[in-house]
């Protein structure tokens, strides 16, 4: 396919321009807090502590693994919902360059994933550190979430290039991303387990990619076991198609996103 | 010498979004007869062709709202055309115009990296450069600070600092040949001079007829997205001047 080598060409002549916009956008996350990267730390500990107080004024009671039963979804989580309402915008906010030179403007929504990933990573760190703070024995089993963060990576990436691609057109696309990610961290078992769900209607659940990703999350970290790779494997296949057709309908709108006013 | 730059039949048209959005295309799904208000539409470019041969000058000049920019952003890759085919035979194209493409929060130094990398060139090249470029642009130490505290002065000059050095095979310059103070005028001047005389091709638009009239080999004159006239300076300036008499 002629037009993978065309992405594989435009990789090679943006490189060094990507590498430079990730370190620069990264720093510039940070530019205008007092606190810096202290906040990639602190806001994961902070949604942590936030839903396990909420379980506990709902139940009563929770075990006491649960702040890291949250947390271990909540990191994926954010890069999930980070990459996903920031790629509406990702091509459509950088009008100002697009108008004064010709860049493929797929790199966008892949450098924005990136960015986020970075985030994910001193999440996870932070992670590590826990793990040993509440007590949970871990193993080389934490290598195995590897293979979760690339499949995660290849999802993110495929459904940021095609919403990229309609909130140029589509500027309602942003509102409509709130509700949606709302809607769907509390369909996903980030806060609560499937036990909780009757069974007749467990199955849906794990349409949602985020039911895997959690679940294997919390097999490596926790509870010493591999991750889905059976599941893992499906959303790579199904991811990798969302890329292609990511990428194909960006090119083929390449040089007209800028026509439209 | 070679046809740098090709245009055969091109049409162009904006498109405005103001009625796209969710609602209309669900509406759209339930009533596929009801009469959706059609997308407004401009004709930016009908019908242009013209070639340019490299190292020449050519000048573009027309009223405003003739499609100069729009032109421009199209040999630079920018708009891919309705129709037509537009041959480009240059690796590095450079645009100058009065938008300046700044990340406006990262500081001036950075952004002389990124529109550098975009202008083709690498990483080692523009650290050669760098000093070179800050100094042209007469920015000094304020080059540290976020695009965002630039004068447009400042913005103009870096852009041109950074557009000059980055040597392209083709330039194209849109208006803005009178930024900043004299001595950046003439810094500035001498340097598309010095462009123009040599075998690189520019492409300028202006409405400074004297200036054309100096440096330019051809001149394409165009009118509400049409092409009225490809030639000689001297032939086509004259006929621009009684145009515009006739209007009066």
């Amino acid at each position: 396919m002629s037009f993978l080598r065309r992405v594989i060409n435009d990789l090679k002549k943006y490189r060094e321009y990507m590498i430079f916009c990730i370190k620069s956008s990264i720093k510039l996350q940070v530019a205008g807090t007092n606190l810096g990267y202290f906040w990639w730390i602190l806001d994961p500990l902070f949604f942590m502590f936030v839903y396990t107080v909420f379980v506990l004024v709902i139940r009563g009671k929770t075990n006491p693994e649960f702040p890291i039963f949250i947390f271990c979804a909540l990191v994926p989580w954010k890069w999930t919902a980070t990459s996903i309402s920031g790629s509406a915008d990702s091509i459509a906010k950088k009008r100002g360059i697009l108008e004064q030179i010709y860049i493929p403007k797929f790199i966008f929504p892949l450098m924005d994933v990136v960015i986020n990933l970075s985030k994910f990573i001193f999440g996870i760190v932070v992670l590590l550190v826990l793990l040993p703070l509440f007590k949970i024995n871990f193993s080389f089993h934490i290598f195995e979430a590897i293979v979760v963060v690339i499949v995660q990576g290849v999802f993110l990436i495929g459904l940021s290039l095609i919403i990229a691609h309609l909130g140029i057109y589509f500027r309602d696309i942003r509102n409509i991303l709130q509700f949606a990610i709302q809607l769907w961290f509390y369909m996903s078992p980030g806060i609560y387990t499937l036990e909780y769900i009757p069974e007749k209607y467990r199955f849906l659940w794990w349409f949602n990619p985020m039911t895997t990703f959690f679940y294997s999350y919390r097999n490596t970290f926790m509870y010493n076991c591999p991750p889905l790779y059976l599941n893992l494997f499906i959303i790579l296949i199904i991811s990798l198609i969302l890329v292609i057709i990511g990428l194909i309908i960006i090119y083929k709108s390449d040089k007209n996103y800028t026509k439209v006013v | 010498m070679k046809k740098i730059i090709e245009l055969d039949n091109i049409n162009l048209k904006y498109r405005f979004l103001k009625n796209m959005n969710i609602k209309q295309e669900i509406l759209r799904l339930f009533h596929p007869k009801r009469k959706i208000s059609k997308l407004k539409e401009i004709e930016a470019l009908k019908n242009i062709s013209f070639s340019i041969y490299s190292g020449h000058t050519v000048g573009i000049i027309g009223g405003n709202g003739a499609g100069k920019s729009t032109l421009l952003k199209l040999i630079a890759g920018v708009f891919q055309p309705d129709s037509g085919k537009i041959i480009v035979r240059a690796k590095s194209i450079s645009l100058l115009s009065l938008g300046t493409g700044f990340q406006s929060e990262l500081s001036g130094y950075e952004n002389i990296y990124l529109n550098g990398l975009l202008l083709g060139l690498k990483k080692y090249e523009i650290d050669k450069k760098i000093d070179a470029i800050i100094e042209f642009s007469g920015i000094e130490e304020a080059i540290h600070n976020p695009i965002k505290s630039y004068s447009s002065g400042m913005r103009q000059r870096l852009a041109f600092a950074i557009a000059i050095n980055a040597i392209p095979e083709v330039l194209l310059i849109d208006e803005i040949l009178g930024v900043g103070d004299q001595a950046f005028k003439n810094k500035s001047n001498k340097i598309i001079k010095e462009l123009i005389n040599s075998n690189k091709t520019v492409i300028l638009v202006s409405h400074d007829i004297g200036t054309l009239e100096e440096v330019c080999d051809k001149i394409l004159w165009l009118h509400k997205g049409e092409l009225i006239q490809y030639g000689e300076t001297k032939e086509v300036i004259a006929e621009y001047k009684k145009f515009i008499k006739e209007q009066k």
